[in-house]
């Protein structure tokens, strides 16, 4: 048995990365610490998140310029 | 390139005739052999400009649709289109006539002075216009024309506003989705299509507002060609909105613009049909944008179908850029938002831990304090114990009351007289322990105790006595 072949891991689409951010933010404001230390562990994530942002206004900014 | 012959054309006088006529003849040399003839005579372009001149100028009465009416300067312009649309060109003749202080004062003169020329807007009119050849700066030459007389104006249609209230009256009968109420605005409005006309203004003036979001990779366009005029108009409509309720079924597509030009009221009756209006509601094109026209076009169905109704083609297309400008306003305040929000979290921690430091500080520093005091009384009392062994071992060998006396302590208070006080020892120490005896009542039964007097120290035993055995 052939084992099946791996999907690649896209990056998050622009949506998906401001509803996450909003979301890690909206939770940060509710539970305080215990949040923060769970956005600590996804500090990956976030980074990831924040790339995905980034690239939308660099892309908007360039436009603009 | 087309050659264009030009009736009644009577050729310039050749360069050999011209070089006769001055006289020098022999001393011109063309630079080139005489060409072959040509059936075909070309001619100079300033020729062919004088000879337009002259054809163009002229007075004509036309009848005309007023397009647009702008104040420019101390007139108005008049953008004139077809009347009527049986040719159901995709790029209908414009024509923009200016109607200058004077003609407009003659205009009020003789139709009151409350006359505007923005009322012209969509009505069939007869007008004199002059006409001509302008050279205009950096452009080249252009036709010219001036509004000498404002012959007819025709009645405003109430056939379009029949056909949409019709039109819309069977929409809400078939309990179709449409109007404002069913806009929902794109969170992220990566595709879009546009239904415009393939060579017609309004396309001209979207793809100017969206050509740098799509050439940016932020926005994809599906273009979408259908005629707005002529007999096969409302069929190439209602072909074009299947075609995007296709693609949108199939790529999903965040908003559709349909858009055209401004034109004659006739020019929108397709936009009145019930098959158009029916293929654009929401359940088969969700979000449309519609922009037809400019602000002064009458309303129709497609303007109450779509979600919004946007005053003219570059409106439309402005409201989707805005969209996707607003794509980074939200980007870059979620990222502002999560730092502030990551910030206040950290000074909160910050100030929970400082607080916890300090108050396990004061804690350290109160426990010290206290011990410190402790062993400082312990301290304190050995010091004082030392001190009167010291002092009763250097007092117990010499004084005249040396020997160990009784005394009977009597618990009651009461004073004991001056002569008495006079007499007193001068301190009172409790042997075993060295603790100064300062008040009766600290005496205990059977303490041994040391009398400091004056001029010596006593050894004496306290022995309880009743209190009535005097």
């Amino acid at each position: 048995m052939t084992p099946l072949p791996e999907k690649p891991v896209l990056p998050p689409t622009y949506l998906e990365a401001v509803r996450r951010i909003e979301t890690l933010t909206s939770e940060i404001r509710r539970d305080g610490l215990s949040a923060f230390e769970r956005t600590e562990a996804a500090y990956a994530e976030v980074q990831e998140l924040r790339a995905v942002l980034n690239a939308r206004l660099l892309a908007l900014r360039h436009r603009a310029g | 390139m087309r050659h264009h012959q030009i009736r009644g054309w009577r050729a310039a006088p050749s360069c050999q005739a011209v070089t006769r006529a001055s006289g020098v003849q022999g001393t011109v040399t063309p630079p080139h052999p005489p060409p072959a003839p040509d059936p075909v005579r070309a001619i100079e372009l300033r020729d062919l400009l004088g000879w337009l001149r002259q054809r163009l100028t002229g007075e004509h009465t036309v009848r005309a649709c007023v397009l647009l009416a702008e104040p420019v300067g101390n007139g108005d312009v008049l953008l004139l289109g077809e009347a009527d649309h049986a040719s159901g060109s995709n790029d209908p003749p414009r024509l923009k006539a200016r109607l200058d202080a004077a003609g407009l004062d003659a205009l009020r003169a003789e139709r009151g002075d409350g006359f505007d020329p923005a009322t012209l807007v969509n009505r069939t009119v007869v007008l004199v216009l002059r006409t001509g050849l302008r050279r205009r700066f950096g452009r080249g030459a252009g036709v010219q024309a001036k509004v000498i007389a404002l012959l007819s104006i025709g009645e405003s249609p109430v056939e379009a506003v029949l056909d949409r209230e019709t039109t819309l009256r069977r929409l809400r009968a078939e309990r179709l989705p449409f109007g404002p109420g069913t806009w929902v605005e794109p969170e992220d409005p990566q595709r879009i299509a546009i239904v415009v006309s393939e060579f017609g203004d309004a396309r001209r003036d979207i793809e100017h507002q969206l050509q740098d979001l799509e050439a940016a990779g932020l926005l994809r366009i599906d273009r979408v060609w259908a005629q707005f005029e002529g007999p096969s108009a409302e069929r190439s409509l209602t072909d074009a909105l299947v075609r995007v309720a296709a693609l949108h079924a199939e790529h999903g597509l965040a908003a559709t613009i349909l858009a055209r030009g401004g034109g004659p009221v006739g020019g929108f009756a397709p936009l009145n049909a019930h098959a158009v209006a029916q293929a654009a509601t929401a359940e088969k094109v969700p979000g449309l944008i519609v922009g037809l026209g400019h602000a002064c076009t009458s309303r129709t169905a497609l303007d109450e179908v779509a979600a919004r109704c946007e005053p003219t083609p570059t409106a439309a297309a402005a409201l989707v850029r805005d969209l996707v400008q607003r794509t980074g306003i939200r980007a870059s305040g979620a990222l502002v938002a999560y730092e502030a929000a990551v910030q206040d979290e950290i000074e909160a921690a910050g100030r929970i831990a400082l607080a916890r430091a300090v108050k396990a500080f004061d804690e350290a520093l109160h426990s010290l304090i206290a011990e410190a005091e402790q062993q400082l009384r312990s301290l304190d009392r050995e010091m004082e114990q030392s001190l009167l062994a010291i002092a009763a071992c250097a007092a117990e060998p010499r004084g005249p009351a040396a020997a160990s006396t009784v005394l009977n302590v009597d618990p009651s208070p009461g004073s004991m007289g001056d002569a008495f006080s006079a007499e007193a020892p001068t301190l009172v120490i409790a042997a075993d322990t060295g603790r100064v005896i300062a008040a009766a009542n600290e005496a205990r039964a059977s303490d041994r105790i040391l009398l400091q007097f004056r001029d010596g120290m006593v050894s004496a035993r306290i022995e309880p006595r009743p209190h009535n055995q005097h």
